[in-house]
């Protein structure tokens, strides 16, 4: 039939959120936990279903309500369910307001709001307006140490702190990173040393072996030494690249303050690949090309931390369960009259 | 200087990137040969579309594609800059 195209495949679950790439898009999902329908165990899901124009995070669950093989339905609890996800969609999300005691002045600053709904430790957040504290406004920054309707904090140290604590603000949560591979990141700290290491606001992703380069065209920052340096990358964890730059001798790097503004941030940019330090380095010779890594695919969600039973009503499943799942595209009409 | 500027309705904009939650605008001021398009000789971009007297037998559908076959390669990154613009409020 034609607009239909059906996939199916399964994973055994690991009790935690699993994203299904889906490149044909889907309009319906079922899961079936293998595991829980021939078990019996109370209080555990084992068919879930969900189709196009579910909210976020919901879906239908069946599930055996006592220990024996009878079977009960419900909704799935909220953000338990399914969500759908189009990593091509890099839309900010709605402005959140910050409150309470806005932002800090600290090298990892830990933002106050009462909304912290979907966040998690690995989230991007954009802060705006941060009335005093202006200068770490308009950066992407991944956050960790969410507490739930609180606070959250920036995961990547910065030079210094931003000179004063908010007293007014909002962030909004971007959702996906740009879909190209290799991206460009914001800088917010280097160390002057023989080898440069330079500190993303957000998780890089580069590799050893890649090639990139530095702008910092504003005093601001202190280091402009490297701006325009080209150097490459002998190691890497998440938020930090080692070059081969020798910095040792340069301005010490500064973040800039509230009163700087306004100003360039520096950023580092992959342009290419050391083939000898690559294979030294056994990385794949390619991994500096440009790759769309834009995907359409669906969230099986583990539940929340706040349910003892995580994964037991929930697509994404209990540890080691086998879940066999088979998606759909359909003609899909939501608005029928 | 010969600086020209072509105006676009697609040109890139970073949403609300601004300190003050405004649009960052995207303009890349690009330096001649700072980079190249390597085509395979006699292909390079077709846009095809066959109107429906060509398309089916019945001349029920228009079709319109497009197919590709060049790689476009920064020569000189030092020669692309970003000038980002916003506005104040």
């Amino acid at each position: 039939m034609d607009n239909t195209i059906i996939q199916q495949g399964e994973f055994v679950s690991n009790q935690q959120d699993k994203i299904i790439v889906l490149r044909s898009d889907v309009d319906w999902m079922t899961v079936v936990n293998w595991t829980q329908s021939v078990a019996t165990n109370a209080d555990y899901g084992c068919h879930y279903y969900w189709q196009r124009g579910m909210a976020d995070g919901l879906g239908l669950v069946y599930h055996h309500p006592a220990a024996d093989a009878t079977l009960g339905v419900q909704a799935c609890a909220a953000g338990a369910g399914f969500t759908l996800i189009d990593t091509t969609d890099q839309a900010p999300g709605a402005a959140r307001i910050l409150n309470g005691a806005f932002t800090t002045n600290a090298v990892q600053p830990v933002c106050t709001s009462a909304n912290t709904a979907g966040l998690a430790t690995g989230s991007i957040v954009r802060l705006n307006s941060t009335t005093a504290a202006e200068s770490i406004s308009g950066w992407d920054f991944q956050i960790d140490t969410v507490v739930d309707g609180t606070s959250f904090r920036m995961a990547y140290a910065m030079a210094n702190a931003p000179g004063a604590a908010a007293t007014a603000g909002y962030y909004r949560v971007i959702p996906y990173d740009p879909i190209f591979y290799p991206r460009y990141r914001y800088i917010i700290n280097i160390t002057a040393a023989a080898n440069a290491v330079i500190h993303t606001s957000v998780d890089h992703g580069l590799t050893v072996g890649q090639t990139i380069r530095v702008k910092l065209q504003d005093d601001n920052f202190g280091m402009t030494e490297i701006d325009g340096l080209e150097g490459t990358v002998t190691a890497v964890t998440a938020g930090t690249i080692t070059t081969d730059i020798d910095s040792s001798g340069f301005t010490a790097f500064t973040f800039a303050l509230p009163a700087n503004l306004p100003f360039t941030m520096p950023t580092v940019v992959p342009i290419g690949m050391d083939t000898a330090a690559a294979l030294e380095g056994a990385v794949g010779l390619l991994e500096d090309a440009t790759k769309n890594t834009g995907y359409i695919g669906i969230r099986l969600h583990v539940g929340t931390v706040a349910n003892p039973n995580e994964g037991s009503l929930s697509p994404a499943g209990h540890l080691n369960d086998v879940i066999k799942w088979r998606a759909g595209k359909s003609f899909s009409n939501l608005d029928e009259t | 200087m010969n600086l020209r500027f072509l105006v676009s309705s697609v040109g890139a904009v970073t949403p609300n990137a601004s300190v003050n939650d405004a649009d960052v605008f995207n303009n890349i001021i690009v330096g001649m040969e700072a980079y190249a398009c390597i085509e395979q000789d006699g292909y390079s971009a077709q846009f095809i579309y066959r109107d429906p007297m060509y398309d089916g037998p019945l001349a029920l559908n228009a079709s319109i594609g497009y197919k590709f076959a060049e790689v476009p390669r920064i020569l000189n990154d030092l020669w692309v800059t970003n000038l980002r613009c916003t506005h104040s409020v």
